[in-house]
């Protein structure tokens, strides 16, 4: 071949393969389009993700002006398209090769941080506005709040828990731990409303304030939490708790739940607590009200396994994948019957611990109680004494609750998040011998849910 | 709509390309005008209006300032060759002002009543103007223009509708290239497309898509993960962790911006036309100066065409050069948004071109070459720094955490962690952003022509990327939306 005649003949091969490239770019191109016109295919939820996928935007004429209609279809069309989750799974493929992924820390955003305020060594202060006598006149401060709207529940309150649970996440050892930022003032606010709500309930309903850590302050060593620049969680606990005045009871559970650190009381791959967790929280308030708990082999268990809970689902870790949890739980002696209402209203019959073999992996911790519910009340037929109490929860709650089913003739249910009634005036209404609020830290430290139950006790 | 967008890619440019070349040649530029049209007004069709008219006020004035110039042409006298030129430049005046005014009402209206509220309290509200996309890049094309008409160094477009199609063209209408009239006058009535056209611009629109969807997406999040958003952020932030998350913000803003650049002249290159290149690793500078000849090339060149040789370049007395550079550094800063960092961003390069015009560029040449690199990329980092945060009490207290005042120390463990979950990100973008990947392209092509007569292999892998690089970019863009919902109800 002469040399004339090579350079021809490479010139051709290359055009060639200019062709097939064109023809091989093309048809990705092509099939993507196809894909993404067959809009009967296309996902309405995401079950990776638990969420209804976005909706086609509905047209408005100023919608169309200024392009937001537009933008809704850009959003439904890259949002539903078509085999979204097994896309999704070849994207976290790619971001695993991002470096070395055995320990991994995953958020958004840098977080406002404040520091802990020493506590002075004399007792817990005197109310700013102590009430001379028995009385259930309203604080001067309470009543000022009484301008002060209620944040919304519902999702702007999901929202708001969900970015709390949702970034700043640490993985190693197969489990994934939420980092904690102290914000003070979220702390008074929620402390401020558990003594305005005592000091109102005084003489007729005793208030309990449970507050909780979550896996990282109940788990995790301390050096890797100051190393992660974590607020102390237990500081953190003990200074609201400090906040409050002395009408208000607070159930020391830090320490048990410390102490237990290497029993299974925290879920690897959710951020809940697990049922023995709650139980130690449990004997911990049994022993403030001055009652006697109820040892945890006098009653029936039933457990659930392979349970991927909300760290698994927000971050997809391949880690938290090999670690899957096991659901355990113990069944109330009384009653394993409740009722719960819905945000539409309707009521259900429904069980404390509901066999949730059958549900999807990572629905495992809705056996507590029916999940979250704004309204729920469980009667317990084996006790007559006409005791009942009123427990103001979210989610952490629901595994705390069976444990009170054998301590009250009905216990009210209420999720702050989804309920917008009074606790203060529910509680005086039921003539409820205990009001109690449980809630981890992390979440009663949180502007939102501070705000969220001061609104609704004022 | 955005290039890295699922909507764009498969249906948009899709059915643009399907369209475009089953269509008869001769509809060909209208079939660019009409998606270009919906692409801009994708983003809000009352901003459509705006795009039209100024189109209209420089296709008129541009046709007035020729006509004026070819009344004239011919021997004049000195009076009537006067007499031409203030007609032409009334012409250019009143587009100029029309052009430059609306831009400064829609981009800088909002700047300037803020600033007067902050000093003087008046006006006591400031109203919120929403900026019309890709003003900035259009405006300029325009001036670009009419400009060029009235220097005679092009003829005016008799058609209304194909300066149009160059002001709108989805290409570059909304995040550059600034391109030329000029450069693309002849090909907007003529172009030559060939397959090998066609391959280049396919090859250099998927490399762009990946270089955006795979890696400035992910150099972005790990960018806001490190770097507060706002002041009070700083005190979970760590010392170690700002001047990383500058680093992965340094190359965020190079990789997104050089990936429009790509995507834009790959889509030109598919139908025929070719801009010129906006980048030139400008990591790789020796200088400041050098930097801003790799940098946003169009853009500097606009104002050096434009600005800097209009008043007189450096060929004046030195007080005047001095002048023009701040004029045109100042503007430049002003170019990239209505805030007053942008402003600090453009005088601190104008600081470091200066220094080299009348000192560092001796000593720099006196040096190793890796000096002057070390340099170069040392005053860029810093300057991102300016040009990331908009409020200057965020920028102080940033500034404050990277020299260790107001941070929760040096370090911690997620910081550590951070680094070490995006360790191959980190190492592959250094790769990036250089020469080496064109390099060993290259090498290997000299290899497997060395080795082979025909290096089939090498063919393979050209023809086989575009392909794939779309598909992880898909993967990737898919992965972005990922947002799950975490239920606590059901």
């Amino acid at each position: 071949m002469t040399a004339k005649q090579e350079i021809k003949k490479r010139r051709q091969t290359a055009h060639l393969f200019h062709r097939i490239q064109i023809i091989l770019f093309m048809a990705v191109l092509l099939i993507g389009g196809i894909i993404g016109l067959l809009i009967p295919i296309r996902p309405e939820i995401s079950e990776q993700e638990n969420r209804k996928l976005t909706e086609f935007p509905d047209f408005t004429f100023s919608g169309f002006l200024n392009g937001d209609y537009f933008s809704g279809i850009s959003t439904w069309y890259a949002d539903t398209y078509p085999f979204r989750d097994t896309l999704m799974a070849g994207s976290q493929a790619i971001n695993r090769l991002h470096g070395l992924q055995t320990t991994q820390l995953i958020g958004t955003n840098t977080n406002i941080k404040d520091e802990i305020p020493e506590i002075p060594d004399s007792p817990a202060p005197a109310p700013t506005d102590p009430p001379a006598e028995e009385t259930t006149t309203p604080k001067p401060a309470a009543t000022e709040k009484e301008s002060v709207s209620v944040p919304d529940g519902g999702t702007a309150i999901e929202d708001a828990i969900r970015d709390k649970i949702q970034n700043n996440l640490y993985i190693a050892n197969g489990a994934a731990y939420s980092i904690f930022y102290f914000n003070k003032e979220a702390s008074n606010t929620y402390a401020d409303a558990m003594s305005s709500a005592a000091d109102r309930l005084k003489g007729t309903t005793d208030v309990y304030s449970i507050l909780l850590p979550d896996s990282t302050g109940a788990i995790l060593d301390k050096s890797v939490q100051d190393a992660m620049g974590c607020s102390s969680e237990q500081d953190a606990i003990a200074y609201t708790y400090y906040l409050m005045n002395e009408n208000v009871k607070t159930v020391p559970v830090f320490d048990t739940l410390r102490e237990h650190r290497n029993e299974y009381i925290f879920f690897r791959t959710d951020h809940h607590w697990t049922q023995l967790g709650a139980y130690y929280a449990y004997r911990q308030w049994a022993a403030v009200k001055g009652v006697e708990s109820h040892d945890k082999d006098s009653f029936q268990t039933k457990s659930f396994s392979g349970f991927l809970g909300s760290y698994y689902q927000s971050t997809n870790s391949s880690e938290l994948q090999a670690n899957a949890d096991t659901v355990e739980t113990w069944i109330p002696n009384g009653t394993n019957k409740m009722s719960y209402t819905m945000t539409d209203g309707t009521t259900r019959d429904w069980y404390v611990i509901n066999d949730v073999s059958n549900y999807q992996k990572h629905a495992l911790y809705s056996c507590f109680i029916a999940g979250d519910n704004p309204y729920s009340v469980i009667k317990n037929p084996k006790i007559k004494d006409g005791s009942s109490c009123v427990v103001v929860k979210e989610s952490y709650g629901n595994a705390f609750v069976p444990w009170l089913v054998d301590h009250y003739q009905t216990i009210y249910v209420l999720d702050f998040r989804y309920y917008d009634g009074n606790f203060v005036s529910f509680a005086k209404e039921k003539k409820a011998n205990d009001l109690i609020f449980i809630n981890a830290i992390s979440l009663a430290g949180s502007s939102a849910v501070a705000k969220r139950i001061a609104g609704l006790v004022q | 709509m955005v290039f890295s967008s699922l909507l764009f890619i498969f249906l948009f440019l899709c059915a643009n390309l399907v369209i475009y070349f089953f269509i008869s040649p001769q509809y060909r530029n209208q079939v660019l005008l009409t998606f270009s049209l919906i692409f801009y007004g994708w983003s809000g069709p009352k901003y459509l209006i705006l795009l039209l008219f100024m189109v209209l006020v420089s296709w008129f004035c541009a046709l007035r300032i020729e006509e004026a110039a070819q009344n004239g042409s011919g021997r004049q006298s000195g009076r009537r060759a006067l007499m031409i030129r203030s007609q032409k430049r009334k012409w250019l005046i009143l587009d100029c002002v029309l052009l430059l005014g609306l831009l400064a009402f829609f981009k800088y209206t909002q700047f300037f009543l803020g600033n007067l509220h902050f000093f003087f309290g008046f006006p006591k509200e400031v109203p919120e103007i929403v900026l019309p996309i890709g003003i900035s890049f259009y405006t300029f094309q325009l001036l670009s223009y009419v400009v060029d008409v009235y220097r005679g160094e092009i003829s005016a477009q008799p058609h209304y509708w194909k300066l149009l199609l160059y002001a709108s063209l989805f290409h570059q209408c909304i995040a550059g290239p600034i391109v030329r009239y000029q450069t693309v006058a002849d090909e907007i009535d003529e172009r030559r497309i060939t397959p090998g056209d066609v391959a280049y611009g396919i090859r250099r629109f998927s490399v762009g898509l990946a270089k955006k969807a795979l890696l400035a997406n992910s150099c972005n999040a790990v960018a806001d993960t490190l770097l507060p958003a706002q002041t009070a952020q700083l005190s979970s932030s760590t010392t170690a962790g700002l001047w990383l998350g500058m680093l992965f913000y340094m190359f965020t803003i190079y990789l997104d911006f050089s990936a429009y650049s790509d995507m834009a002249i790959g889509m030109g290159r598919m139908v025929g036309f070719h801009y010129l290149e906006n980048f030139n690793y400008p990591y790789m500078a020796s200088s400041i100066q050098d930097f801003w000849r790799r940098w946003h090339i169009s853009l500097s060149t606009f104002f050096r065409d434009y600005v800097y040789i209009p008043l007189g370049g450096n060929r004046v007395k030195e007080w005047k050069v001095v002048r023009n550079m701040l004029i045109v550094w100042a503007l430049t800063g002003f170019w990239h948004g209505a805030s007053w960092n942008y402003i600090l961003w453009g005088l601190y390069f104008f600081v470091f071109l200066i220094l080299e015009r009348y000192f560092l560029r001796k000593q720099l040449e006196r040096l190793p070459a890796a000096v002057g690199h070390i340099y170069a990329l040392v005053v860029v980092y810093l300057g991102w720094i300016l040009f990331r945060f908009e409020n200057l009490g965020t920028l102080g207290a940033v500034l404050g955490g990277m020299l260790g005042i107001g941070t929760a120390g040096f370090s911690n463990l997620a910081t550590g962690i951070v680094f070490q979950n995006n360790l191959f990100l980190l190492i592959f973008c250094c790769i990036a952003v250089t020469t080496f990947g064109s390099w060993l392209h290259k090498l290997l092509i000299r290899i497997a022509y060395h080795n082979h007569r025909i290096p089939y292999g090498m063919h393979v892998i050209d023809a086989l990327t575009p392909a794939v690089l779309l598909l992880l970019s898909t993967m990737a863009l898919v992965g972005d939306s990922y947002n799950p919902f975490l239920y606590f109800r059901f």
